[in-house]
């Protein structure tokens, strides 16, 4: 069979193709992020014949998964770090609903702060204790087969749980590597359609429950362990058969063993960086020094009796974990393996490794070290210390921040941002923040904004980086904090990306404005999620070309409509609400000012060129942007309490073919098409037009 | 084979005041913004579009810190007296660090 060379997600992504997934759940995050993309490019292609689910932020991503595999369809969702937790509600009930046709693909980064991009376990990990099958994949191929494997098991009545499929970002994500992609058919043998317990259908009315007596829900509770316990025959006997169709075995299927024979020491790995301890082993060997390696296949399960059996004959585990249990007796991965030996006669040192954490790089080299230090140990009757980090860390703590000199004090934003060239999202920031004055603080959100290093590096006035959902949140809390500390007069000013604010964040931005709480929110619309590489938002334009809409042979860009944020700010009826365009930079200064004059929840809504999304050259950015107001497509207007006003009316209107054929992403819009969006365009012209005169006219 | 170390000194929270740069980023221009000082009037046209805050007019003519200019181009798009040429970076003019 011929070897393809593909990243490890787009491995993935045919992974599930070929497990002909019927519902796919789908949110971008880095370094997951292009898993979904491939897959919304075979839907769109009409190679996949599944419903694909943009969803508006892992929570409801993972209640919509929920929801699909009870109608008994096969469910396929994923996600990684803070998509992990903020799906975690979900997350957490899919194993006691029993949910074996649902697969979660974790493209294992960082979770929490510190955070990061890279790989590190700490996402998945936090959902060992719930009843998912976790299975971690080494290699692209690896993750592939598991994928397939997956829903085997977990679609199996004797097990009818979850799986969780890792794979580390960047390592496995986006690197290549060649894999061999098995046939349909063959699969399609493999894995048969899911025989579903029970399923919500209209005809056959039915429902789970899943609270009942105390004595009940604790049953429940040891049917999951019950059945998670069950998976570890069926892991190996889908290895088994998966070996028999497709001509590859992964070791037993729970854990792949390297060298254990007469090994003085074995080195404890999961994922990824196994490839390096694997080198480790082979380079230890050849000075001949005893060394062996157990890969972790199945996390959970765990393999407990795998480990007894290699216990008997080793003196040593060095047990790695890419993840730490502050304050603990040991590590994530390292509590488990002590549990599964501690009741034996006689057991093996255990040494507990805490490494490769936020990404740090875990090489061959440093393998061998661990391994060495493990051969000491046994030859010095144990090991000095039962938990280490490694690299060696040498850290201290300061607790004194030198303030901002004077003459920095003078600028508003720096220049030195991550930003593309051309984007006018850190032009909006000077606008806005030189605006608003020294008096105030800045919220950042995870996105362009937030990883350019809105706050911490170029925002000369301070402040916070909120989370994706959190944006609002955040500027609500410092300012009731300043306020309590008699620091009122302070703006807190929340910049977001539209995705941010207007997708997942939408529940704390309403919440600030239900309130009324007294910050300004303004939003630099690039029109999609831009930093995670593209992905539609729900302000994303009808019709626009982004990588979750792709342009396929069939679907053609987003087919929903723009979500009108500024009109759906000023229904609820706050102080002052307005449009603006980094293009009319005096129209924009005005309206800040006015904004902060006012006490109460200000909402201003920019329009923010990004030449990488949009798809033109950065020497255009404002020339778009400008085509984008005098064509109508970008009215430029405020709402002071209740009475909207135009405030830069063109004197006349610019065909919008001219603003949208700037742009590749409407490239590939059809006459009649572009003959609609006109229509529409001055339909909603007239709508605002109308609305101005209403509600300035006394009634 | 040489045991690894992270030896740093740290605050808790990484709270920092001074805004740091994240990089030199005049090293991404493949074009550089060359005023022509006799067609600048002086407007302040560029400065108010500039994504990055590196042109500015001083003593009435346009000036660019090419230490951090990406050479975006804007500046040059949008000057009505068409008193920018974005000309061929040149390796050896280049100030934005090289390597
Ligand atoms: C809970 C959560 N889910 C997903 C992400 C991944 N993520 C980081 S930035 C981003 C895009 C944000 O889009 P937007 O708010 O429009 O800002 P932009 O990137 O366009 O500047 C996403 C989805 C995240 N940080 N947190
Ligand atoms: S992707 Fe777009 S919004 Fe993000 S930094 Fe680049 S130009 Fe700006
Ligand atoms: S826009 Fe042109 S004329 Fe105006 S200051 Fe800049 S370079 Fe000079
Ligand atoms: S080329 Fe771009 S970054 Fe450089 S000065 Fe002109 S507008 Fe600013």
């Amino acid at each position: 069979m011929a070897l393809k060379a593909m990243t490890g997600n787009k491995a993935f992504a045919h992974g599930v193709r070929l497990s002909r997934v019927q519902v796919i759940a789908s949110y971008p995050i880095t370094p997951q992020t292009t898993l979904v993309e491939y897959l919304a490019d075979f839907v769109n292609d009409g190679d996949l014949d599944a419903e694909y689910i943009r969803s508006e932020g892992e929570h409801g991503m993972m209640a919509q998964a929920i929801g699909a595999a009870q109608t008994g369809a096969r469910t396929f969702t994923s996600t990684c770090s803070a998509g992990f937790a903020y799906g975690f509600q979900g997350i957490v009930s899919v194993p006691g609903l029993r949910l074996g046709n649902l697969m979660l693909a974790n493209i294992n980064r960082p979770l929490g702060a510190p955070g990061g991009l890279q790989a590190d376990h700490s996402d998945g990990l936090t959902a060992r204790d719930w009843g998912w099958v976790y299975l971690y994949g080494e290699h692209h191929q690896e993750v592939l087969d598991t994928a397939i494997q997956a829903y085997r098991i977990g679609e199996d009545h004797r097990v009818l749980l979850p799986t969780m499929v890792g794979a580390e970002g960047y390592y496995i994500s986006y690197t290549t590597d060649l894999v061999e992609l098995p046939e349909q058919e063959q699969v399609d043998e493999f894995l048969p359609p899911f025989d579903p317990v029970g399923v919500i259908d209209a005809d056959n009315p039915m429902s789970p429950t899943v609270f009942g007596t105390t004595e009940q829900m604790m049953g429940m509770k040891y049917a999951v362990h019950q059945a998670s316990l069950r998976a570890k025959e069926l892991i190996k006997e889908v290895n088994v058969e998966f070996g028999e169709t497709f001509g590859r075995t992964y070791g037993n299927g729970l854990v792949e063993e390297y060298k254990v024979e007469g090994a003085d020491i074995v080195l404890v790995t999961m994922g990824s960086f196994t490839g390096n301890a694997r080198k480790a082993v082979d380079d230890l060997r050849k000075d001949g020094k005893r060394v062996g390696l157990v890969k972790i296949r199945s996390f959970r399960p765990f393999p407990t009796e795998d480990f007894q059996r290699i216990a008997e004959d080793t003196s040593a585990f060095v047990v790695v974990s890419r993840h730490d249990s502050a304050g603990g007796a040991g590590a994530p991965v390292g509590y488990d393996v002590k549990s599964a030996l501690y009741n034996m006669d006689e057991r093996p040192f255990i040494q507990d490794i805490v490494s490769g954490i936020c990404g740090v790089e875990i090489s061959s080299d440093d393998f061998a070290i661990l391994a060495e230090r493990g051969l000491k140990a046994v030859e010095h009757g144990g090991f000095k210390e039962d938990l280490v980090w490694y690299p060696n860390m040498r850290i201290t703590e300061r607790f004194d921040v030198p303030p901002m000199p004077e003459e920095v004090k003078k600028n508003f934003v720096y220049p030195g941002t991550g930003a593309c060239q051309g984007c006018g999202m850190t032009l909006i920031w000077k606008t806005v923040m030189e605006t608003a004055g020294r008096d105030s603080v800045y919220v950042s959100t995870s996105g362009c904004g937030g990883w350019s290093g809105a706050h911490t590096m170029c925002i000369g006035t301070g402040g916070s980086g909120g989370n994706l959902p959190g944006g609002a949140a955040t500027a609500v809390g410092i300012k009731r904090g300043l306020v309590k500390l008699g620091k009122t007069s302070t703006n807190v000013v929340l910049g977001s990306g539209d995705g941010s604010f207007g997708d997942m964040g939408f529940m704390a931005a309403s919440g600030a404005a239900e309130r009324n709480e007294d910050i300004l929110m303004f939003v630099y619309d690039n029109q999609a999620y831009m930093n995670t590489g593209m992905q539609r938002s729900g302000a994303t334009p009808h019709l626009a070309w982004t990588t979750t809409t792709p342009v396929g042979k069939v679907v053609r860009g987003k087919q929903a409509p723009t979500k009108p944020l500024p009109l759906i700010m000023a229904a609820h009826g706050i102080p002052y609400v307005a449009t603006a365009s980094a293009a009319y930079i005096p129209d924009l200064k005005r309206k800040i000012k006015k904004a902060l004059s006012i006490k109460g929840c200000k909402y201003v809504h920019i329009y923010s060129p990004c030449p990488t999304g949009h798809r033109y050259p950065p020497e255009k950015a404002i020339e778009v942007s400008r085509l984008a107001v005098q064509s109508g497509m970008w009215p430029l207007y405020e709402v002071e309490n209740g009475a909207y006003r135009i405030t830069v009316r063109p004197k006349e209107f610019k065909p919008v073919s001219e603003y949208l054929g700037a742009q590749g992403r409407f490239r590939h819009l059809t006459e009649d098409q572009l003959e609609k969006l006109q229509e529409t365009t001055q339909e909603e012209y007239h709508h605002l037009e109308l609305l101005e005169k209403i509600t300035n006219e006394d009634l | 084979m040489k045991e690894k170390e992270i030896n740093m000194e740290l605050v808790p929270g990484g709270w920092v005041s001074t805004p740091r740069p994240a990089q030199k980023t005049g090293t991404w221009r493949t074009l550089r913004p060359v005023v022509d000082v006799e067609k600048c009037i002086g407007c302040g046209i560029c400065e108010s579009f500039c994504p990055e805050t590196t042109i500015k007019v001083v003593d009435g003519k346009a000036e660019v810190d090419y230490e951090y200019c990406k050479g975006c181009g804007v500046c040059a798009n949008e000057c009505t007296s068409q008193a920018i040429a974005m000309e061929l970076e040149v390796e050896e003019e280049s100030e934005g660090g090289g390597y």
